[in-house]
């Protein structure tokens, strides 16, 4: 029952419905050999055969419907049924007549049994609606059950099912309820199932058997073609075993024929199949070196060289079907060409290689030394650098070269075109075109010059040969060869211009330049060589060295050749002739041989080098370094003699030795007393020596040397001086002036026994002798006579009763004379080489002074320290006071070589000046104090601070207290002056203004200078002048100086200035007063000098002011001045070091 | 009327000095010797010191250092006059304290306008 139900819910499943597939054709067994398109045709036709049968039943139905309707039913519907009735039944009828008459398709089927359904529908609910009757429900009833057994399809079956249910709904819903609507629903109801279980149960059966009867119909159809395939076949295999015997004899015969065949021929011939050898001729096995069943069962492979194993076998099997080349291997592993041709054929049942093997080695050798001689010949005509060409008759190319190509510049594509006067110049052409006649004409030309001209228009000269050739006896063209000879040419010209340029190049060169062949005869030369034989060159030229040169020359010129070619390479040698003129000539002949190209030699080159001038220099050179060589030796004798004496010594015995004489002597003149004195002689005999002691320089023959200044020399004295000859016993003399600045000091006398005639090389060495000598002697002399003075000074500084000693530049004592010995208790020995600080001098003087910077400061300023006074020390150790004159000696630089110093005790007087000091210094305060009493009394009279005093009173304290003053000021200057000599005095060192100085000065003096109508002017360069010094002294130096010059000037200016200078400051007071006399200019700064003290009104002088300027200047380290003219005012100048310097 | 001290071992100057100074105006102690002045300064209380410096018993350069360094006397100026010969006198005369230097023999109107000076200045 559930099933059932399943089964009906299946049904209706509305996937089966609408899928493509009906229900039933969806049952279909998966493995049925019926095509679902089949099965579903054959249900469409048994619905389409069903159509005919209903189509008529209904049209009768319908027909019979219409009459019991008019019959039955009420008017109104009648007639609308009726004609709905009547028009479905003439529907249906022509739809059976389509039905029969037209073969319609199994596809509309369905579609046309749901027309016919529509229609019978149509009219039952027509009928239905109109009549409102629910009986008439049987009618659809009626007709869903014949659709369901009417359709095999379930789609139209539902189609038509739910068009009859909602066309019974829509009328039900449009009638009065009544309960037989209820019945005949419920009928209809049944009724659908009915149909459906019928529609369902009648399309099984019919799929099923429509199935059934498809499947057979294939099987059926399978049997049929198989029966007629079996027939067919065994109808063919009749025919081809009838053709397979008659085959088989065919080849049976073929094969023997074959065998036959193979066995005679000289290819080998195999059979293989499938990779094994199944046959093959005697030829094969004798060519592989086999017995022919030894290569049974190999593999035609084994038979080939491996490397070419691929190739055949790819061949092979490719059936390629021409021969072609390959390398066969034979049983004992040699290789060997072969050519082979294989072809499938059907051997037996199988298919069978049959291969044909041909030895090609002798081919194969042919051929390859067929291709390279060709290739050797084309390689040789491509390659040549020869223009090979052939032309015909015409003149058009049948051949060119490369080198052609080349030359001429065209391409390979352009040389068919042209023709031999193409590239023929123009004037060439009717020489060339003759020349071709002739070669037309069988004639042969060996040798041919022309010109072609390349492509770019470049002329080529060329040369070679042409001759013509024919083909089967007939002119066929020309060819030739020629060669590219511009470059040749070219190199001909330049050759030619180098030869002839050589040719002048050698004609310039000045010495004599020649070649000879091997058999020394000349064949060129220069223009210098013509001079040097005094030929002409034609004269020379096929000539040997005998025919042209002097003999002696030619003799050795001929052996020295001879030595040259049996060992070719550079020949120098020096020869010596007596040229045409007479004179001798010196020359060097240079030789070298020259080789052909094979390197033998091939002749000799050579050059004549004059020498006779560089032999002459060499020979003055050698007498220069000879007399040079004399000289030094003399001078270095005189150099090592001490005195006159060794001097003259030396000088001549190394002239004697030098020179080769027996004896000699030097004279010295005495000018005083006309005479000249041997001073020195050696090897001269007694009498003779004393006979020339003394000779008078103006009595022949000397004064040919003292007066007139030319030596004697004579290698024959008894002729040259025959009164002299009995007395002097020797032939050869000299007598040779000694100079010193163009004065004849003496001679030097030389004699000899032997004849020596003298040299022009003599002379001159005698003549430098007594140049230079002449100075020696003269310096000698001098110095002898200096030493002789320098004796006499030494006794006189030992002997001085005055310290005397040297320092050199370090301070250290290099001499030390006998005085200072006893003086200072040291001893020469032992004072010598030690500083004279620390010795005689104390590190520190009791006046505070430092000594060792003293002696520098000697060396620096030299003249400052002419003279100093110093604190020395004994070796007892008691000090002592010396005033010393220093002496600096400078060396030629300008530095400081040594220090002479020259020393006198003054102890005592430094004692004296010392009480000297302090005896002023107590005096001043007892003689001040009494002053200043009577001064005060005397200002008190005169202040009238007592009373009352008459004019002549006034007039004589006045001038008593005037000289009291001056008293005071003398007082107070010897106090100053005598504290400054005794070194009292200290320098309070301070910045001092220059400036602010002068105006003190100037203000102090004003009024004073307006009382004589005097001005005071200042003048002082830049703005402010600074200076280290002690305030004080310099406004007293000024003081003084204005003082001064306003006490000498009556009338005019005073003028102080001031000049700033780099390291010292300058300043003057000048005055228009009476001026200074120059003899009085030395003493202005003495003490107590009053130079042109005058009776007059005005301050009396002390005479002290100068002194005291100087004191304080010097004390600065300053320098004064004077520049004065009598009655033209005086002008004090002085300078200050800007430092102050050292006090 | 200012009253002056004048320390001076020279009677002669001291009879002259004091004619000038009272002629000017002023009222003039005197002392012989250092010490007798040192206590006469405390004694009279001058308006200024005029002081010699050798002297016997304590020289002026004592006197001055001594006055100047009790502060009850220190304020009274002190001029030194003095006929030594030697440089440093001036200088060691300051360095003593002294306002004034005087060096014999003076010129009177120097002397007169260093003291009338120094008074002033103390008034």
């Amino acid at each position: 029952m559930w099933n059932f139900i399943k089964r009906i819910g299946n049904f209706f499943y509305f996937k089966d419905v609408f899928s493509d597939e009906d229900y039933f054709i969806k049952n279909l067994p998966a493995d049925s050999r019926v095509k679902k398109t089949d099965l579903k045709k054959a249900l469409d036709r048994i619905v389409l055969s069903s159509l005919k049968p209903v189509s008529e039943s209904l049209c009768i139905l319908f027909v019979l419907l219409a009459i019991f309707h008019v019959i039955f039913l009420p008017k109104p519907i009648v007639f609308f049924l009726t004609f709905s009735e009547v028009a479905t039944a003439i529907f249906l009828l022509g739809l059976r007549y389509i039905l029969d008459a037209k073969n319609v398709p199994e596809s509309w089927a369905h579609p046309i049994g749901a027309i016919i359904a529509g229609f019978v529908l149509l009219n039952s609910l027509m009928l239905l609606y109109l009549t409102m009757e629910p009986r008439q429900t049987t009618s659809l009833l009626l007709l869903i059950i014949g659709a369901g057994f009417l359709f095999l399809s379930s789609r139209w079956f539902i189609l038509i099912l739910l068009a009859t249910v909602f066309g019974w709904l829509a009328i039900g819903y449009k009638v009065n309820y009544t309960s037989e609507w209820a019945h005949f629903g419920f009928a209809l109801v049944s009724g659908i199932v009915l149909a459906v279980i019928g529609h369902v149960i009648r399309g099984q059966s019919l799929s099923r058997l429509e199935l059934l009867r498809l499947e057979d119909a294939i099987i059926k159809a399978d049997l049929e073609k198989s029966l007629g395939a079996t027939e067919e076949a065994r109808k063919v295999a009749e025919v081809a075993r009838e053709k397979l015997e008659v085959a088989m004899l065919a080849v049976n015969q073929s094969e023997e024929r074959f065998r036959r065949l193979s066995e005679v021929t000289v290819e080998g011939i195999v059979i293989q199949e499938k990779e094994k050898i199944i046959d093959c001729n005697q030829a094969l096995a004798r060519m592989f070196g086999y017995e022919a069943p030894e290569i049974l069962t190999k593999n035609i492979l084994d038979l080939i060289a491996p490397e070419f194993r691929d190739f055949v076998s790819i061949n092979i099997l490719a059936n390629f079907d021409k021969p072609y080349e390959a390398i066969g291997l034979r049983k004992d592993g040699s290789e060997f060409p072969i050519e082979i041709h294989s072809k499938i054929t059907p051997n037996k049942d199988k298919m069978a290689h049959v291969v044909a093997v041909r030895d090609i080695t002798e081919r194969k050798k042919a051929e390859e030394s067929l291709k390279e001689s060709e290739e050797r010949y084309r390689e040789l005509f491509e390659n040549a650098s020869d223009l090979i060409l052939s032309f015909d008759k015409r003149g058009k190319f049948l051949y060119v070269n490369q080198q052609w190509l080349n030359t001429l510049g065209y391409t390979k594509e352009e040389w068919p075109n042209l023709t031999i006067q193409n590239i023929l110049r123009q004037d060439q052409l009717e020489y060339c075109g003759g020349i071709f006649n002739k070669l037309i004409n069988g004639e042969k030309i060996g040798h041919l010059e022309t010109i072609f001209v390349s492509k770019s228009g470049q002329e080529i000269l060329v040369e070679g040969s042409a001759n013509s050739y024919f083909k089967e006896e007939k002119f066929f063209g020309i060819r030739g060869i020629f060669r590219d000879i511009t470059e040749r040419k070219r190199f001909e010209k330049i050759l030619k211009e180098q030869l002839n340029f050589l040719q002048r190049l050698i004609d310039n060169i000045p010495n004599p330049v020649f070649f000879k062949n091997m058999n020394g005869i000349y064949f060129g030369l220069n223009e210098a060589f013509e001079k040097f034989t005094g030929r002409p060159k034609g004269q020379i030229i096929g000539k040997s060295g005998y025919d042209i040169l002097p003999q002696g020359l030619a003799y050795k010129d001929h052996q020295m050749d001879m030595a040259l070619f049996s060992r070719p390479g550079v020949q120098n040698y020096e020869f010596c002739l007596n040229s045409p003129d007479g004179k001798t000539q010196e020359v060097i002949f240079n030789k070298t041989t020259f080789t052909r190209e094979d390197g033998a030699a091939a002749g000799i080159v050579g050059v004549i080098v004059d020498i006779t001038r560089q032999k002459e220099t060499e020979r003055i050179m050698t007498e220069h370094a000879k007399e040079l060589e004399i000289l030094s030796q003399i001078i270095i004798s005189g150099n090592r003699a001490e005195n006159l004496g060794t001097l003259l010594e030396n000088i001549l015995n190394s002239i004697l030795v030098s020179m080769g004489f027996d004896g000699g002597g030097i004279y010295l003149l005495n000018e005083e007393k006309n005479l000249a004195e041997l001073k020195y002689a050696q090897g001269l005999e007694g009498d003779f020596k004393e006979e020339i002691k003394i000779i008078k320089i103006d009595a022949p023959p000397y004064n040919t040397v003292f007066i007139n200044k030319q030596p004697i020399l004579t290698d024959n004295f008894p002729a040259a001086f025959p009164e002299k000859a009995q007395k002097f016993n020797f032939l050869s003399f000299g007598l040779i002036p000694l100079f010193s600045k163009d004065r004849v000091i003496g001679a030097i006398n030389i004699v000899s026994s032997q004849r020596h005639p003298f040299s022009d090389f003599e002379k001159r060495v005698f003549q430098s002798i007594g140049q230079n000598l002449g100075s020696a002697i003269v310096k000698m002399q001098i110095e002898d006579a200096l030493k002789i003075s320098e004796e006499k000074y030494r006794d006189l500084i030992e002997s001085a009763n005055s310290i005397i000693l040297r320092l050199d530049a370090e301070g250290r004592i290099t001499f030390f004379n006998k005085f200072a010995q006893k003086f200072f208790g040291y001893s020469e020995e032992e004072i010598s080489g030690r500083k004279m600080v620390g010795t005689i001098l104390p590190d520190i003087e009791s006046t505070g002074q430092e000594m060792e910077a003293m002696i520098k400061e000697i060396g620096r300023l030299p003249e400052k320290f002419l003279s100093s006074e110093n604190e020395n020390i004994r070796r007892s150790g008691e000090r002592v006071w010396i005033a010393w004159t220093n002496k600096a000696i400078l060396d030629e630089t300008g530095k400081l070589s040594e220090i002479l110093c020259i020393g006198n005790d003054i102890t005592e007087r430094i004692q004296l000046e010392k009480l000297k000091d302090g005896f002023l210094s107590s005096v001043s305060h007892e003689i001040r104090t009494p002053l200043s009493i009577v001064k005060e009394g005397i200002s008190l009279v005169l202040e009238r601070v007592i009373g009352e005093i008459n004019e002549k009173q006034n007039k004589i304290l006045a001038i008593s207290k005037e000289n009291v003053d001056r008293l005071t000021r003398i007082i107070n200057s010897v106090l100053d002056i005598s504290k400054i000599e005794a070194g009292k005095v200290v320098i309070y060192k301070e910045i001092v203004n220059i400036n602010n100085v002068i105006k003190q000065i100037t203000a102090t003096f004003e009024n004073k200078a307006r009382d004589k109508g005097l001005v005071i002017k200042t003048n002082v360069e830049g703005k402010e002048i600074n200076l280290a010094a002690d305030e004080d002294k310099i406004i007293q130096v000024f003081t003084n100086l204005v003082g001064n010059a306003i006490k000498f000037t009556e009338e005019g200016t005073i003028e102080i200035s001031a000049i700033d200078k780099e390291n010292e400051v300058e300043c003057a007071v000048a005055d228009t007063g009476r001026g200074i006399a120059e003899i009085d200019m030395p003493k202005l700064f003495n003490k107590f000098q009053q130079i042109g003290r005058e009776v007059g009104p005005g301050e009396k002088g002390t005479g002290l002011g100068l002194s005291i300027v100087k004191g304080i200047i010097d004390l600065h380290n300053g320098q004064i001045r004077i520049e004065s003219r009598l009655g033209q005012g005086s002008k004090f100048i002085f300078s200050i070091p800007k430092g102050g310097g050292t006090a | 009327m200012k009253k002056i001290l004048f320390i001076e071992d020279e009677p002669d100057l001291i009879t002259l000095i004091k004619t000038r100074l009272e002629a000017n105006d002023f009222e003039v102690v005197t002392a012989a010797d250092g010490e007798e002045g040192l206590k006469k300064v405390y004694e009279e209380r001058p308006s200024l010191v005029l002081l010699d410096v050798i002297m016997p018993k304590m020289d002026g350069f004592e006197v001055c250092r001594r006055l100047k360094s009790d502060p009850e006397v220190a304020g009274i100026p002190v001029v030194i006059i003095t006929a030594s010969g030697v440089r440093d006198v001036e200088k060691k005369s300051f360095e003593a304290g002294a306002q004034g230097f005087i060096r014999k023999p003076f010129e009177p109107t120097d002397l007169l306008w260093k003291i009338k000076n120094l008074t002033q200045e103390k008034a």
